[in-house]
């Protein structure tokens, strides 16, 4: 195998070195590939791998493209003289390998949450990573054309690491990082968020300014060269920070009532598309809003999944797109009980110790299984040792059988009542 | 350049990717009941690995809270916790700051599978806020996680 092509132009095996760290890296950072199941959120998480890559990219880019004299050489022997062509042709493997990194990665997590159609705004986060991508490119390509290769590369490497690690870990770096745009892979924890607009935006303001400062600065005269390339990249930094100024970390907000698709009438069950795809889950709240009604509870106005909502009768489902059938009952049930339930008072233990139990109870009336809701994580009324069995949980619970959890119910919203009026 | 200075330099990238991983933790559900002495704010927990294989929200309750300076102790109306999930290589990231009174939980929901520790931002008192800077620190009789 002959060594010295591969030691002159890297791309080909730091293209594959990319595809491999990306994945790796999306391992550790989302364990089982799990995400909120809505396109935004499994293509965002696809990018954490980004945050790893783009420092390989910046030092592999800077030695494939070499000292400027080498271009010349190349300008001799090919008839191009765009700086945008003889960096992409040298570098082609590396976009490649972020390119394949990317897909696997969309692709695990896809097989993980299966996301439903949610809208093609979703999309815009892949517009977003392509300009991260091009900006480590160029930046990269920059660095390697104007430093001897044995210190470009080092320097590109370490400071790609640094231009992602000092924002990510400095909270008070938050529009560096949010105009370099690689928190946004970590920002949605949640089907109810999404990311801002402008947080999307900022690092296609940057990539775009970095294109364009490139293109400028082999298309122009001596004169104007040094000059408006560096002109185009402060606007395009300026650009980007008006975008994300002021956006919080990380740079989310509630998705708007507009984006829910309502039915029904009683209850009014309104979802988010990508759960409203899923015809299962609205027939749930009508069963479970039917049970509640055929116990003698009130039936609810309102089921829906957008935070926030306080409307008297209205339950707030809580779910992620990826739940099973025991946890949306479950998430049914904790959206019941905060119609009666005063959270913000301060409660004694052995109070919240009491509401667990009767959100608990509820869920099992309801018909979740009960050893699937009840783990030492769940609530301090549970303890692993006394798990075993569904009667562990029962007499937990203090159940006869599972319909008795209805009669647990209304005896805590009883007692709540002095919670509440105090 | 020479052929050894280009083996070092691939030499440097094979080994900065490489040391770029950490090593994978093991994950479960639970719970952890512990207590607070004297957190300034910034001051954060330890760590826990959540599996997300439950339906269970991650909720921290704090009880018997009092922030202190110097000789002055007050009982807080509301104590603002952030959840931070860990995100190798670079450590925790902001999931989201929840407000709660003491002897009420905050609840975070559903926040997926990973490392997190949750992270004092401040409390109110009197309808002032005393975060950073404050000199204001956090005890709690009873610091109980669940995830």
């Amino acid at each position: 195998m002959r060594v010295r092509p591969l030691l002159t132009n890297p791309a080909p095996w730091a293209g594959v070195l990319v595809t491999l760290v990306m994945i790796y890296d999306l391992s550790i950072n989302f364990p089982g590939y799990r995400t909120p199941a809505t396109w935004q959120a499994a293509l965002a998480a696809g990018g954490v791998g980004f945050q790893v890559a783009a420092p390989l990219i910046c030092a592999a880019a800077a030695w494939s493209v070499g000292p400027i004299e080498r271009w010349r050489i190349r300008n001799l022997l090919m008839p191009v003289r765009s700086p945008l062509t003889l960096v992409f042709a040298s570098t082609w493997p590396l976009l490649a390998g972020a390119a394949l990194g990317y897909g696997i990665s969309v692709a695990l997590i896809y097989g993980a949450t299966k996301p439903n159609w949610g809208g093609p705004e979703q999309l815009l986060v892949l517009l977003t990573f392509a300009a991260m991508v091009f900006l480590a490119l160029l930046t990269g390509a920059f660095v390697g054309s104007h430093l001897p290769t044995a210190i470009a590369v080092p320097v590109a490497l370490i400071g790609g690491y640094a231009a992602v690690a000092v924002p990510l870990v400095n909270d008070s770096a938050g529009i560096a990082r949010g105009v370099l745009g690689f928190g946004l892979p970590v920002s949605l924890y949640s089907i109810n968020d999404q990311i801002l607009l402008g947080a999307l935006l900022a690092p296609v303001a940057l990539g775009l300014a970095a294109l364009l400062a490139t293109y400028l600065g082999g298309a122009l005269t001596t004169k104007v060269r040094a000059v408006l390339p560096a002109l185009v990249l402060v606007v395009g930094i300026l650009a980007g920070g008006f975008l994300v100024a002021g956006a919080s970390v990380p740079p989310t907000e509630s998705r708007p009532a507009a984006q829910l698709e309502c039915h029904g009438a009683s209850p009014r069950i309104c979802l988010w598309p990508e759960l409203g795809a899923d015809k299962s889950i609205g027939a749930l709240a009508t069963t479970l809003s039917g049970r509640l009604a055929a116990s003698g509870l009130a039936k609810p106005t309102l089921v829906t999944s957008r935070p926030g909502a306080t409307a008297p009768g209205t339950v707030r489902w809580d779910l992620s797109g990826t739940d099973d059938q025991t946890s949306r009952t479950m998430q049914f049930a904790w959206g019941y009980q905060d119609m009666f339930a005063c959270r913000q008072k301060p409660q004694t233990q052995r109070q919240l110790n009491d509401e667990d139990r009767a959100v608990f109870a509820l869920a099992v009336a309801l018909g979740a299984d009960p050893a699937k809701i009840a783990s030492a994580g769940s609530s301090p009324i549970f303890d692993t040792s006394t798990l075993s069995t569904v009667s562990s949980v029962y007499r937990i619970l203090n159940l006869k059988d599972a319909r008795d959890g209805f009669h647990e119910f209304v005896a805590w919203t009883k007692a709540n009542r002095s919670i509440c009026s105090n | 350049m020479s052929r050894k200075v280009l083996k070092v330099a691939m030499g440097l990238t094979v080994v900065a990717a490489l040391t770029l991983g950490v090593t994978t933790v093991a994950f479960a559900e639970g719970q952890r009941l512990s207590y607070i002495s004297a957190w300034p704010t910034g001051h954060r927990s330890g760590t826990w690995a959540d599996s997300d294989g439950d339906s269970a929200h991650t909720r921290v309750l704090l009880t018997g809270v009092t922030i202190s300076a110097d000789n002055i102790t007050y009982t807080p109306s509301s104590v603002q916790l952030q959840l931070l999930k860990n995100n190798p290589p670079f450590g925790y990231q902001a999931v989201s700051n929840k407000t709660a009174a003491p002897g009420s939980y905050q609840d975070w929901g559903n926040p997926g599978s990973g490392t997190f520790v949750f992270q004092y931002n401040g409390s109110t008192y009197a309808g002032g806020f005393y975060g950073s800077g404050s000199g204001f620190d956090l005890n709690a009789t009873h610091a109980n996680i669940y995830w």
